[in-house]
């Protein structure tokens, strides 16, 4: 994985796990439904049953996979524990959330119970449970994310505001000592689109106050990122050992002899364009994503040690 | 004694003359990177011969007003450079549509003209500017938001399709980024060429000693 790509996924991850982490909701006992056409041999894949707008299963959205970060005035945001990351290897990190998603089912006196994390998988992306036996008339509580979070252009209008879009775009490459090292400096936008003027400046807000006089650690994603392709925490899906579930981890190994990411030069403004905005009382229209816009630039730095090979 | 004590506040002088005269050297540099940016990104994009926000009608005034800004301040005891962004250019009028450009537009836009708005709408556009304020009615520009009543609008009430925004979908293009990104790069570079510069000539009016 090449440096620029840890640094985009890296500041990924601090704005949507991080900054971001107020604008999660609860939705409490929404209906499971049994996807027939995803089932297979001892798999039974239920997706979420839900009328949201926006909806919690839109891109850049979808459920925590952590629990809340807790030493937020620290520079390390969530506490590493020892585990085992994807591969299987001894690591420190963070392991899957706890109590952002619970599954119950109906019991055969009625009463509503919750089901052992280690019996299911969960797709955080598209919202799924993946549970090896059949559940009866399943439900969910759930957190997710209310902003999307996507990193490009083309995927804004996916999703239902609020968006936003991260753009790392220049690349500044300079020594800053006698010897070796470098300083690289990337210009990153951050546009937002918000579904009126108030959520705009809380997000805007937000994400400034994240970002001025900031910086976050850079990770080294030994065995990739969080999630894997298929929307389940890493190494979850192929654990031989049950036991091992829920041992695994994210692995928040650091990039080595790289300082942090640094954030300067952080400037916000509203963005008003000149277009019509046909909001008719007669008409069904979805709310429009150019209405509210604002953007945030910023400088973003660190200095590497690292020899050239 | 005299002619010591006027010597920082000469040199001092000599040095500002200096910034305004190699950042006055620059600036036309500057224009030209920026235009040609403007060329690169804009020009050349848009093949649908009836669209009217092609970024080719807007050139000339884009330069014109390019043209009017005052890149270099030397009214303080600072002087200053300053390169116009996307909140400092004037993109009132007709250049509207170039912001639009330049911000990026998520969505799928139609360009219509004012007259057919009303007859879809049965109003006028509020609070927004045409394209062009003094075209006649039918040629009078807005950008609307290509929506399901639009799109049905086009068979049942105008009979005809309406041109499709050609920057539809299209990420931002800052054409005035370029000028920043290349004094981002040089300042440095002007600033100790002008300390050189000021110093020869110090040098010179102290007796003609030369550098060694």
């Amino acid at each position: 994985m090449s440096s620029l790509r840890k640094e985009d996924i890296s500041l990924y991850l601090y704005l949507k796990d991080i900054i971001l982490n107020e604008f999660t909701e609860i939705e409490e006992h929404s209906l499971l439904e049994l996807m027939t056409d995803l089932c297979g041999m001892n798999s039974y894949v239920y997706e979420l049953d839900t009328n949201l707008i926006p909806s919690p299963k839109e891109r850049g959205r979808g459920w925590r996979y952590f629990d809340p970060p807790t030493e937020i005035n620290n520079c390390y945001y969530y506490t590493s524990v020892s585990g085992l990351n994807g591969d299987g290897n001894i690591a420190y990190g963070t392991p899957e959330q706890s109590s952002m998603v619970i599954v119950y089912e109906v019991s055969s006196s009625g009463t509503l119970d919750i089901i052992p994390q280690s019996e299911y998988m969960i797709d955080y992306i598209d919202c799924r449970i993946v549970s090896e036996r059949k559940l009866n008339s399943p439900y969910v509580t759930y957190t997710w994310n209310y902003i999307s979070v996507v990193d490009e252009w083309a995927a804004v209008e996916a999703a239902e505001p609020p968006v936003i879009v991260i753009d790392i775009q220049g690349t500044d490459k300079s020594g800053y000592q006698l010897g070796g090292g470098k300083q690289t400096k990337r210009k990153v936008d951050i546009h937002i689109f918000a579904s009126n003027p108030a959520e705009r400046n809380d997000i805007v807000e937000k994400l400034y106050d994240g970002l001025f006089n900031r910086s976050c650690v850079m990770y080294q994603f030994p065995t990739g990122t969080i999630l894997d392709y298929d929307g389940t925490f890493y190494g979850r899906r192929d654990s031989d050992t049950p036991d091992n579930k829920l041992s695994y981890l994210f692995d928040r190994e650091e990039v080595n002899k790289v300082g942090r990411l640094l954030f300067d030069s952080v400037v916000a403004r509203h963005v008003n364009l000149p277009l019509v905005m046909t909001r008719g009382v007669d008409e069904i229209m979805l709310s429009d994503l150019n209405a509210y816009r604002s953007k945030i630039s910023f400088d973003m730095f660190y200095y590497d040690d690292r020899v050239i090979n | 004694m005299d002619d010591i004590k006027k010597i920082p506040i000469n040199f001092k002088t000599i040095v500002k003359n200096q910034l305004i005269q190699k950042f006055n050297g620059v600036v036309p540099e500057i224009k030209q990177i920026i235009m040609q940016t403007y060329d690169d990104l804009l020009m050349g994009v848009v093949t649908d011969r009836n669209s009217k926000t092609n970024p080719v009608f807007y050139k000339d005034e884009f330069e014109d007003r390019l043209n009017k800004i005052k890149f270099v301040d030397n009214m303080s005891t600072e002087v200053t450079i300053s390169i116009p962004d996307m909140e400092t250019f004037d993109f009132s009028g007709r250049l509207g549509v170039l912001k639009s450009i330049m911000e990026g537009t998520v969505g799928v836009y139609v360009e219509i003209s004012a007259l057919d708005f009303e007859n879809i709408f049965n109003k006028q556009p509020i609070n927004i500017d045409p394209i062009d304020n003094y075209a006649p009615k039918k040629d009078v520009i807005y950008i609307i938001k290509y929506t399901s009543k639009v799109r049905l609008a086009e068979n049942n009430i105008l009979d005809k399709k309406l041109v499709r925004y050609p920057f539809s979908n299209s990420p931002p293009m800052d054409v005035l980024q370029a000028g920043q990104n290349y004094v981002d790069g040089n300042i440095d570079m002007w600033i100790n060429e002008s300390l050189q510069e000021s110093e020869d000539i110090l040098i010179q009016g102290l007796g003609g000693l030369k550098r060694p």
